[in-house]
């Protein structure tokens, strides 16, 4: 097979040249299979595109948000791309930025004892219980994209207190006693605070719950 | 903080609301403050009451996972200095108090062999990865294209590795498990962790329990590093530790079936591993371009098509001879 020749850009190379094209016998078995190819190609890329597009500002308010650690918020944002890397599928991440900070903020918060001592925890008392324990993963909370969203509009409407307290605890994974030493407020108003939050929200969610469960009679008749 | 959630709630359990609120209660008492064995009990007996109860909680725990999603939570901080809670993170983390203390020790002795050590080899073909269990009960994951040479007694467990293995060691105080990759050593009690040999550098990374990772006997004096789960530190061929940081298990031991995941990782690293398991090696012509950063995941037998990948998005080119494949720099 000769070699192609091809006009050098400054632009990085096309696809004129590929180890596939000197294997003629592989080529044919591979163009059937050239679906694949674009997928495989496909993960790699989007991998790729997510490091380039937000590394550098998660990096920075990983920074802001737990400061230089440990852990390193370098390290943070590195294990966060290969959780995701690690995924089988991810065609169907809707939000990819979104889906990356989280991630990020549960490897930063995994860092703290109490915090995943207690995620076990949680996760064994329902399984005692016979509850369906489903993974929540970052794709299923995805997938409620409505719920997302009004728990995002309900947020933005809360007392800055009361997000800056969810902000700490949830995020930051801070404990009443942090939030009160780095903000001054008394520990009680602090958890006064959260949960008056935290009410306001499932409230939120609740309320479009029966909204759909009314539209969905609606529909079934 | 029992106490609160009990607090004349006894006749109102039965309302949703104030069961919501109870779920939350008890989802905040685990994560925001520091909960105990009678918190713990008392959350048990309340989760196990009533279906209502478990309903409720389950609730609250998918609120608490969703705020991670939400932008809104991403805003700027406020203008608070908040110099007490680095402080805090700082004392809390293993990580740093480690970092922190670089232990400087005198030259490791010798080796002294007894009389009834067992020695065994293990050599593995390329792509295969294969299981092993020593004869002090420890198991080994061996990469492919990979040696071992264990020597164990009843007062030494010594191993020497080329190539890659995750270790899964039986603890023994009395015989410390020791594992030397060209200069770099390895130390542990009972622990599992990946050993990895590249053209450069040596990983290793702890799973679970401890490692001292140092230079080898050969230099007058060792540097130590202690590692505990969930870090990783890179050494240089001779042994010296660099930075520990933290890694994700999952996708660091992704060879283990097969897959392989790089995150920003220098090409020649990337085709080290790849040429573990084919015969037509992947040569890499130029150094510069070895050192190329990369980013991918891919099933080890997807190699050629990761490379042709590459081509596309990198300045390079792929060219298959007889004689291997050869990576060589799109010249201007």
């Amino acid at each position: 097979m000769n070699k192609k020749d091809f006009p050098h850009s400054s632009k990085a190379v096309s696809k004129t040249y590929s180890v596939t094209e000197l294997d003629t016998a592989r080529k044919n078995k591979l163009r059937s299979a050239g679906a694949s190819i674009q997928k495989f190609t496909g993960k790699s890329r989007f991998i790729e595109e997510l490091y380039h597009k937000y590394n550098g500002e998660l990096t920075g308010w990983l920074r802001k948000r737990f400061g230089e650690g440990p852990p390193e918020p370098h390290d943070i944002a590195h294990t966060a791309f290969e959780k995701i890397a690690a995924l089988k599928n991810y065609e169907h991440i809707e939000n990819p930025k979104a889906f990356l900070f989280a991630t990020a903020i549960n490897t930063a918060n995994s860092a703290v004892q109490r915090i995943v001592r207690a995620r076990q925890f949680f996760e064994a008392e329902l399984q005692n219980v016979g509850h369906q324990v489903e993974q929540i993963t970052p794709e299923r909370v995805l997938e409620d994209r409505r719920q997302l969203d009004v728990v995002n509009e309900v947020i933005a409407k809360l007392p800055a207190k009361q997000r800056e307290i969810l902000i700490r605890s949830r995020i930051q994974g801070q404990t009443y006693v942090e939030i009160g030493a780095a903000t001054g407020w008394s520990k009680a108003a602090i958890s006064r605070q959260l949960n008056t939050a935290l009410t306001t929200l499932q409230k939120a969610l609740d309320a479009i719950e029966k909204e759909q469960d009314t539209v969905e009679e609606a529909g079934s008749k | 903080m029992t106490a609160d959630i009990h607090d004349g709630k006894q006749n109102s359990g039965d309302l949703a609301e104030d069961i919501g609120q109870e779920a939350q209660a008890w989802l905040t008492l685990f994560y925001c403050e520091e909960a105990d064995e009678a918190d713990r009990h008392n959350f048990s007996e309340w989760l196990q009451r009533s279906e209502k109860h478990v309903a409720a909680f389950a609730k609250a725990e998918k609120l608490w996972d969703q705020l991670a999603f939400s932008p809104e939570m991403l805003k700027e901080p406020s203008d608070r200095q908040d110099r007490s809670f680095s402080s805090l993170l700082n004392r809390r983390g293993v990580l740093g108090a480690i970092a922190a203390s670089i232990i400087v020790m005198i030259g490791v002795s010798i080796v002294f062999w007894q009389t009834s050590v067992t020695t065994d080899h293990y050599r593995t073909a390329l792509g295969e990865v294969e299981n092993i269990i020593l004869a002090d009960g420890t198991k080994v994951t061996l990469n492919a294209a990979s040696y071992l040479e264990t020597h164990i007694s009843n007062t030494k467990r010594e191993v020497l590795l080329r190539g890659g293995a995750f270790f899964d060691v039986v603890r023994d105080e009395s015989r410390p498990f020791r594992v030397t990759v060209g200069g770099t050593e390895v130390k542990v009690l009972g622990t599992a962790f990946e050993v990895w040999e590249g053209p450069r550098t040596v990983r290793v990374s702890v799973v679970r329990g401890a490692v001292e990772v140092g230079e080898g006997e050969e230099n007058a004096i060792a540097s130590l590093v202690k590692l505990t789960a969930g870090e990783q530190v890179i050494t240089s061929l001779d042994g010296h530790p660099g930075k520990i940081r933290s890694f994700d298990p999952k996708a660091a031991l992704a060879w283990r079936t097969g897959h392989l995941i790089y995150i920003d990782v220098p090409l020649e690293d990337i085709v080290a591993d790849v040429n573990r398991y084919r015969k037509k090696k992947i040569i890499i012509t130029d150094a510069a371009l070895g050192a190329l950063r990369i980013t991918t995941a891919f099933r080890v037998e997807q190699a050629n098509k990761m490379l042709a990948g590459l081509s596309q998005s990198n300045p390079l080119i792929v060219e298959e001879k007889s004689s291997g494949v050869y990576i060589r720099p799109l010249s201007k």
